[in-house]
Order: structure tokens, then sequence, then C-alpha cells
């Protein structure tokens, strides 16, 4: 992902908030993958995405005004929308979420290095369960920083805090996946 | 440079981001010296790669079809642009039409100690200026407010009723504000009751004006 300001969103948005249609589908296609892939990421649901990006848009629509440029891109905006909206479905499906906590154990075998002898696609899997079984404040660092590989200072943006709070979750956070992942691998040993 | 502090870059290390060359020179000069640092940074390296391929793998997920088609007809069926600009005026007509209406309906006060003698000018004439506070309203765009003209405390206002002109104007695009007396027929105009035992008095009014010198709104003052 880049975050730097990219030329046009601004523009873009402006003619959308003038009613200009094509300018909102212009917006609307050129952001919604990263917006939709975060909250698939983090919630590990096509459904919640689905919602979670149509709401982030439909923000955009009804309230384009909130929008303040001085406080960074509109990318960061729209990645904090649906953060916010993530955290709230989170909350609405909790328990759904701790089911999804659960492992599943086809994709493991047992091997002694953590990740190393593993195919690509049980890579893949493990490492998706072990992301969505993080606690959200963890799990949403390691998608903003390590799948959309944004910077830790507009991660700090986008989640509203400060820098050294991204870093020393980041930190935690891979850690915790590490735990996890060995300790899934010696359940199935 | 020990362990500890080779665990506290590991993850910067292992993502490749940015920390001072003296920093990773000195962690390299460590990580070829110690055996369990090197196994660490080889894990969170695993990790890292994980990470990348599930991101590479999902880069191709988007958004199904039907949302972008539900997002254009949600942004069809918002109201026109100019409406929104324009929404100041319903809420300032609802608004100043149920203050005025308690307003002027309750008895005149008894006359004030200390007047503004501005306001005991008996030669005035119908829409002539008592005073012309010129109040450049462009100077007030960011409280997005009707200006108030001159705070004076023993002064009861409406809120300004608008005067409708379909040209798109509002406040932010800038005016001044007039004083002016009217005769009490002019409230009628504007749908406030009118107390016809007292039909001789004047009405003191400020009138908002626009550059161009057309009335925007008005609002009543006692």
């Amino acid at each position: 992902m880049t975050t730097e300001p990219i030329d046009g969103d601004q523009d873009l948005l402006n003619r959308a908030r003038n009613g200009d249609e094509e300018s909102f589908t212009a917006l609307y296609r050129r952001r919604q993958a990263c917006v939709y892939r975060f909250a698939l990421q983090m919630s590990g649901s096509p459904s919640v995405a689905e919602e979670v990006t149509q709401e982030v848009f439909l923000t955009v629509i009804r309230d384009a005004t909130r929008f303040d440029p001085q406080r960074g891109t509109l990318l960061a905006y729209l990645y904090g929308i649906a953060r916010n909206q993530v955290l709230r479905s989170l909350e609405r499906d909790r328990l759904y979420v701790q089911m999804q906590e659960e492992p599943e154990g086809d994709g493991w075998t047992a091997r002694e290095d953590t990740l190393g002898d593993l195919t690509r696609g049980e890579t893949i899997e493990s490492v998706r369960h072990a992301v969505l079984a993080l606690p959200t404040n963890f799990r949403e660092v390691v998608v903003l920083c390590d799948l959309h590989e944004m910077s830790y200072v507009d991660a700090a943006a986008v989640l509203g805090c400060a820098l050294g709070t991204v870093r020393s979750r980041l930190h935690r956070a891979r850690g915790m996946l590490l735990e996890k992942l060995k300790a899934t691998k010696r359940a199935l040993v | 440079m020990n362990c500890q502090e080779i665990e506290a870059i590991v993850t910067e290390l292992a993502r490749n981001s940015a920390i001072e060359f003296d920093a990773q020179d000195r962690a390299l000069a460590h990580l070829r010296e110690c055996q369990q640092c090197n196994s660490r940074l080889a894990e969170e390296k695993r990790l890292t790669e994980g990470l990348l391929a599930w991101a590479a793998m999902s880069v191709e997920e988007q958004a199904p079809p039907r949302v972008e088609e539900k997002l254009r007809a949600a942004f069809r069926r918002q109201p026109a642009p100019i409406r929104h600009r324009r929404g100041w005026l319903t809420v300032a007509a609802v608004g100043s039409i149920a203050a005025a209406t308690l307003l002027f309906r309750l008895p005149a006060p008894s006359p004030p100690k200390a007047a503004p003698p501005i306001l005991r000018s008996a030669n005035q004439e119908i829409g002539v200026p008592v005073v012309a506070p010129v109040i450049n309203v462009k100077k007030k765009r960011q409280t997005n407010r009707l200006p108030h003209p001159r705070p004076v405390q023993s002064e009861i206002a409406t809120e300004f009723l608008p005067v409708a002109v379909d040209d798109g104007w509002t406040p932010l695009d800038g005016g001044r504000l007039v004083r002016v007396r009217l005769p009490r027929s002019a409230l009628g105009v504007f749908g406030l009751p009118v107390a016809e035992e007292r039909g001789p008095e004047r009405v003191q009014a400020d009138v908002m004006l626009s550059n161009d010198g057309i009335l925007r709104a008005i609002r009543f003052v006692r």
C-alpha cells in the first residue's frame, strides 16, 4: 500500500461533493480494494468486508465534508472509517470471531521449523488463522504494517495513537503470532 | 550490541525497515557470533515471508460489483448540492418563525433606563438605515453562522428570516447588516403576528444584504 498523497483523490472527492457521479465512481474504483482487503483481513469474513466497504463509501457520499486534508490523506481517512466499522462489526459478532480463533488442523504438518517447511498454501492459511486469532488492537497493526505495508507514521494516523505505540504493538503482535504458530504446531504433533 | 538490543530491533531487521546504518552494522556483527539471535531473526523473517505471501495472495481481492451498483444508486438519491448549501434557510425559517411568534406576542416591556440613543431616532423613514454597522460576513467564514451586528444586552432578536432569492447565495458569500425601522405591518409579510392595537408603531429590524444590495434575510429586534 502506498500512503503518499496521490494527486487526484482530492479532486475526485471535490467533484463528487458537487454531484459528479463519475468522479465518485472513479474514487471508489481506485480505493475500494484497499478498504475491502483491510476489512477482510481484519474480520476473515467476505460478507463483513463487503458491508464495511459499502459503509465506508456511503459515509463519503453522506458526509464528504468531514474529510480534512490537513489531518492526513484521503486513503488514511478511508482506512480510519473502515477500522471503526470493522471494530463495530467484530463487537457485534464477537462470538463468531471467537469461534474463528480455533485453528483448523488440516493446514499443518508436524515439523521442527515454525513455518520453514510448510508449503506456500499451508503457510498462508496458518498465518491467516494466527492473525485472525490476535486481539484486535494487535491484529490491526499487523494488517496495516505487514499486509498493507503502511509506515508506522501512517498507521499511527489511522489508529489515532503514537508512533511508538504502533511499533511496540507490532513487535508484540509478531511475538504473539509466532507463539500461536508454534503452539498450533505442537498441538498437531 | 547485545541480545537484548537485538530483540528490540528484530522486527525492523526482519521487515527490512529503515534503521540506522550504525545500528544495522552492529546488529549484523552480533548476529554473526550469536546463534540464538540468528535463529530468532530467521524465525521473524519467515513470519514476514508468510505475511507477505498472504498479502500477495489477496492482492486481487476486491468488493463484488454489486457494492458499486448500490453505492452509485445511493449517490443518485442524494439531494442536489445546491440544496445542501441552502439547508440553513429551512432551519432558520422554522426556528425564526417560532421564536418571533413568541417574541411579538409578549407585551411591550417598560422603556429601558438607558436605551441606546440610536434606537430613539424618531425621524427615520422606512428602510432608511438608522446605523450601518457594516460587517464583512466573509470574515466569519470559519464560524459558519450569521453574524450578530451589535451585541446590545437589552435587545431581544428573532432568528434571521431568510428572504428566498433562488440564486444560491449563502451567508458565506459575503454581505452586510443594516439596522432599519419598518412599519409594524412588515411583521405580517414574514408570517408573524401583527398586534393591531400597536399599528402606528414602527419595529426595528436588522436586514442582511448581499454584496449586490439584495435583501437576503431579516430579523426583528426589540
